[in-house]
């Protein structure tokens, strides 16, 4: 399945998200998409530089001790009142980037969870 | 149906249900009253608009037990539609002075409704009389301290959530830039390297994340599968916690569902 169509699915299953994008880190750009209403261009950027300004406050250099070395740098939750985002990678030195936009007072473990397997998923696809 | 409650519907209209449910549940069997468990809706208002309304509803000595899955987590005790105490794992009792009781029992109420997950209630029969229902507080009372509690800013309102399940904290602001650690001393240095790197990108005219936003915003990042670092902040001041990683995530849902 391409990534377009995984991205969709994930978007399509799921009712609290209100965007799924896959992007890459190294360059700040979002490569696929796909939202439940218009999405300007501008807010794809945004959400590009945001996932990799999230990424950069995880510091591989100094791993806190009790950070799981597979787990710790592949998540991150920015949140404000008006919603969340989620980045996940399948692993710390990937710039392979999944982003869950979701509603306000979306359960984030399940999303998590979601965005998680579908960047596995991708990762296995390619 | 009871003849009181029959009686009551016949009054005709929503007044007449409404006088007649009420009347119904007065006159419930105690021993029945435990027996049913409700869900209390999702967001802290609207709990706390539940559990003042069944306060409002309880003439006869009740308790209710409020439970966060299978935790109890609060006891109340009512008494002719008024509240008298609340119980909870780990605090002291209200003092029995009545000044300012309203207000540490609309902070109370505000901490259970806050809680992250479900909530659910039950009420059970209270065999003897509270001792000292003077210093029990009205529906009206509660009310209006609650319209207090309940006005604070978003950061305080997260920053209030997050403190009674972060094992370690480091809280700053203006006035401390710096920041104040609370926790275990070897949380200190990892919760300043993630500080200051997330306050650093707010000083990146560029960064897609401002620190120095007039909003509330934050991460949650993932140290393994059963711990997360918060980090929020709202212009110049902020916090970072570590927090279980269920419990956060939950709290970052009940925040904004506010």
């Amino acid at each position: 399945m391409k990534v377009q169509d995984q991205v969709k699915r994930l978007l399509d299953e799921t009712p609290d998200l209100r965007l799924v994008a896959f992007g890459d880190l190294s360059s700040g750009l979002i490569l696929n998409w796909s939202a439940k209403s218009a999405c300007p261009r501008e807010v794809l950027d945004l959400l590009g530089e945001k996932a990799a300004a999230c990424f950069a406050l995880l510091n591989s250099d100094a791993l806190p001790p009790e950070a799981d070395p597979t787990k710790f740098g592949t998540s991150v939750i920015q949140f404000s009142e008006q919603g969340s985002s989620i980045f996940v990678r399948q692993s710390a030195s990937s710039d392979d980037v999944i982003c869950a936009v979701c509603e306000a007072g979306a359960g984030l473990g399940t999303l998590m969870h979601s965005a998680t397997l579908l960047a596995d998923m991708i990762a296995g696809a390619e | 149906m009871s003849a009181v409650e029959k009686e009551a519907q016949g009054s005709g209209g929503d007044a007449g249900n409404t006088r007649g449910e009420l009347l119904a549940r007065l006159s419930t069997d105690p021993r029945k009253l435990a027996i049913e468990r409700r869900s209390l809706p999702a967001t802290v208002e609207d709990r706390l608009s539940a559990i003042l309304t069944e306060i409002d509803e309880i003439v006869l000595p009740r308790q209710l037990h409020l439970y966060s899955a299978a935790r109890e987590v609060a006891r109340l005790t009512v008494s002719h539609r008024r509240l008298i105490s609340i119980e909870m794992p780990g605090r002291l009792a209200a003092s029995k002075d009545s000044s300012g009781l309203a207000d540490l029992f609309a902070a109370r109420l505000v901490e259970i409704a806050e809680m992250p997950g479900a909530l659910s209630l039950t009420a059970s029969h209270r065999p003897t009389p509270p001792n000292q229902p003077e210093t029990a507080c009205s529906v009206a009372a509660l009310n209006q301290a609650l319209a207090f509690a309940t006005t604070q800013n978003a950061f305080d309102r997260l920053l209030r959530q997050v403190a009674p399940y972060a094992s370690a904290r480091l809280v700053w602001s203006e006035k401390n830039p710096q920041g104040q650690h609370t926790g275990p001393p070897e949380w200190s240095g990892q919760l300043r390297n993630f500080t200051e790197t997330y306050r650093a990108m707010g000083r990146d005219r560029r960064s897609a994340t401002r620190v120095t936003s007039s909003r509330t915003e934050g991460v949650a990042i993932p140290l393994n599968d059963d711990v997360i670092v918060m980090i929020a902040s709202l212009e110049k001041k902020g916090f970072a916690a570590i927090l279980p990683r269920s419990v956060g995530l939950d709290l970052i849902s009940a925040w904004q569902s506010y």
